[in-house]
């Protein structure tokens, strides 16, 4: 297994990735020799237009694609080889995860659902319920712990699915366009709590976005288009 | 745990899905159930019927009588029986033993000879033999009737009829002696009897064992038939006679009571192929509709499967919950059929239903349904299993997914 030779070890690293897609008869490129390091408490928006390439992106950052080439660095060392339980297991311990779509597990209660990642990790009963206390008062959701997720609003929802990403203290958290599904008030306040962890619990997001008021919160913002890093500027 | 949480409560997600599986399930319970208890009272009925009226539990001839054909009647007859009766009959497992003799000859009234089947036979032990066994068309109270007088005959009621003979009627009964002569004796009608197979009702007669012994002139009987207090003991009292034969040196042969029941075996084999059909077909519905539910629900759920596995739940804990599913729908719909089975077969018993006679039989037989304890927890454990199995295809669909695809799954 190599070892990734920063001397600073990056969150994760892209190093000359592509991914290819086949629609139909043809092969569509997603991502063409794309490298990014994603730093310890970085807050990294990905930008561009539809079909950029974000989403390829996040994936392969999220260990849940496989590059077509090029390599993917999780914590130092290189993920590409692993088989699917070890990425599971990588998956389990360092990444956190936000959908456009909540994606909460409609018959789970928000408790279970935020409680659910500790699980997969083997925390005892006890351990389990006060960190997952905490995330939820943390998003502003300590007195919805029984309540499914049909019974929340989308607002309340995506705070239940940040919660659920943050509970397992991960490495690296990613998103979606996050705020997609919102409407634009309470999509920025999602990204208020999300600069607000950043901030206050070092937690390091990346996440995409083509909304520019949302772009504009980022502290790092890489733009990307037809699959290529076009420009990395910092606010 | 929480696999197992997710399982039950995936199940009513879909509550009217779930509760067609339920259902079919249940059914398929109930069906089989009902089938296997019914073939099992057929069985039991058949076996204990054929033991307590024909075969006993064991059976004991002459050492050669199954080596070759007698060139006279009862060359290999047994001649100590009443000394291999007497040892048999110490034995404690032992409730009844019997002698019989099997006879040919032409019974005629006078105008009209017809050739019949006879058989010699003890009317008190017979009657002993069959206990609740017993037909209602069985001549033994007029044997008993007739006690001090042996020339006494029974006939099959179609034989009867084609001689026109009555009771008290004289006939005269013809067959050879031991010794290969003719002899004749006139014997008084005093009843006649039915039987399950008209055929054997139209050549059947039965008369005392002495008076059989008399016709041909013989101290010898065909065999003795030994009942036991259980018929669970026939393999322990066949080696025990067994031995007591050979410390004596009876030149005896034992046979138990399958052996000698060809009917039985028939019918027995024809009851396992038909219920062993049902229990195929049952059990293939049981599998496709559960394996179509659990398919259906994976379907729906792909992108919460995706979500799942993104979060770090590795397949194998994926598929746990999958099979969860598959094994409660089997368990409760086992659990709730054999239920179900258990009290219908309650209530048809209630009713004593007869179903009509079968092809060449003159009798009906009830409908009654055994409740085997041993065969409800099968069914139940089949089912589950089967359920089981059938999350197998919905696994293989999870196993090939891929993350992105599911997430992107609408």
């Amino acid at each position: 297994m190599m070892t990734c030779p920063a001397v600073d070890k990056p969150a994760a690293r892209l190093v000359g990735v592509s991914r290819r897609y086949r629609l139909g008869k043809t092969e569509v490129p997603a991502l063409t020799d794309v490298s990014l390091d994603v730093k310890q408490n970085d807050f990294l928006v990905l930008a561009g237009p539809s079909g950029s390439g974000k989403t390829t992106l996040l994936n392969l950052l999220g260990l849940i694609d496989k590059p077509g080439a090029g390599s993917v660095w999780m914590n130092g060392r290189d993920t590409t080889p692993k088989s699917l339980n070890s990425l599971a297991g990588l998956r389990r311990d360092r990444i956190g995860y936000i959908f456009q779509t909540f994606n909460l597990v409609p018959v789970l209660s928000i408790f279970e659902n935020v409680e659910y990642p500790l699980i997969l990790k083997g925390l005892p009963r006890r351990e389990r319920r006060e960190l997952v206390a905490r995330a939820l008062d943390l998003v502003g959701l300590a007195g919805r712990l029984r309540h499914r997720p049909r019974e929340l609003s989308g607002g309340e929802q995506q705070r239940a699915s940040i919660a659920r990403a943050i509970v397992k203290k991960p490495g690296i958290i990613l998103a979606d366009e996050p705020t997609a599904n919102l409407d634009s008030g309470t999509g920025l306040r999602i990204l208020e709590l999300m600069r607000t962890l950043h901030r206050k619990e070092g937690v390091t997001f990346v996440f995409s976005s083509h909304d520019p008021r949302i772009i504009d919160m980022g502290l790092r913002v890489v733009h990307l288009r037809d699959g290529r890093i076009v420009d990395q500027t910092e606010n | 745990m929480m696999f197992f949480k997710l399982g039950f409560r995936n199940l009513f997600r879909q509550k009217r899905r779930t509760a067609v599986s339920l259902a079919v399930v249940i059914f398929g319970a109930v069906s089989l159930l009902l089938a296997l208890g019914h073939s099992r009272f057929i069985d039991w009925g058949l076996r204990e019927s054929t033991i307590h009226s024909e075969t006993g539990h064991l059976q004991v001839f002459n050492a050669k009588y199954f080596g070759k054909e007698e060139k006279t009647a009862l060359e290999f007859g047994l001649d100590a029986q009443a000394e291999i009766r007497r040892e048999i009959d110490r034995l404690p497992e032992v409730s009844l033993v019997l002698a019989r003799i099997d006879l040919m000859g032409l019974l005629s009234n006078g105008d009209k000879s017809v050739a019949c089947l006879g058989q010699g036979l003890e009317p008190d032990r017979e009657m002993r033999l069959r206990g609740m066994f017993r037909m209602s068309g069985e001549p033994f109270d007029a044997f008993l009737g007739h006690r001090g007088d042996p020339y006494i005959i029974a006939l099959g009621r179609r034989l009867a009829e084609s001689l026109t003979a009555e009771n008290g009627d004289y006939l005269t009964f013809m067959t050879t002696t031991a010794a290969g002569a003719l002899n004749a004796l006139d014997l008084k009608v005093i009843g006649t009897f039915r039987s399950a197979s008209p055929e054997y009702e139209e050549r059947a007669v039965m008369i005392p064992l002495g008076t059989a012994q008399e016709l041909m002139r013989t101290s010898k009987v065909k065999n003795l038939v030994v009942t036991l207090r259980s018929t669970d003991k026939t393999d322990a009292l066949f080696d025990k006679i067994k031995a007591v034969a050979r410390d004596k040196g009876y030149p005896v042969v034992l046979k138990k009571w399958h052996e000698r029941a060809v009917y039985y075996k028939q019918v027995k084999q024809f009851y396992n192929q038909l219920t062993g059909f049902l229990s195929v077909i049952l059990i293939i519905i049981v599998f496709f509709a559960t394996s179509n539910t659990i398919m259906m629900s994976v379907a729906e759920r792909t992108r919460e499967i995706g979500t799942l596995l993104s979060l770090g739940t590795t397949r194998s804990q994926t598929l746990k919950t999958l099979f969860f599913e598959g094994a409660l729908v089997g368990g409760m719909g086992g659990l709730l059929g054999a239920g179900l089975a258990y009290g219908t077969s309650a209530l048809i018993n209630s009713f004593n239903i007869l179903l009509p006679s079968a092809p060449g039989m003159s009798t009906g037989y009830p409908l009654m349904i055994r409740t085997e304890p041993g065969f409800f927890i099968a069914v139940f454990a089949a089912f589950a299993a089967v359920a089981v199995l059938s999350a197998v295809l919905p696994a293989l669909r999870v196993t090939r997914l891929k993350i992105v695809d599911a997430l992107g799954h609408i």
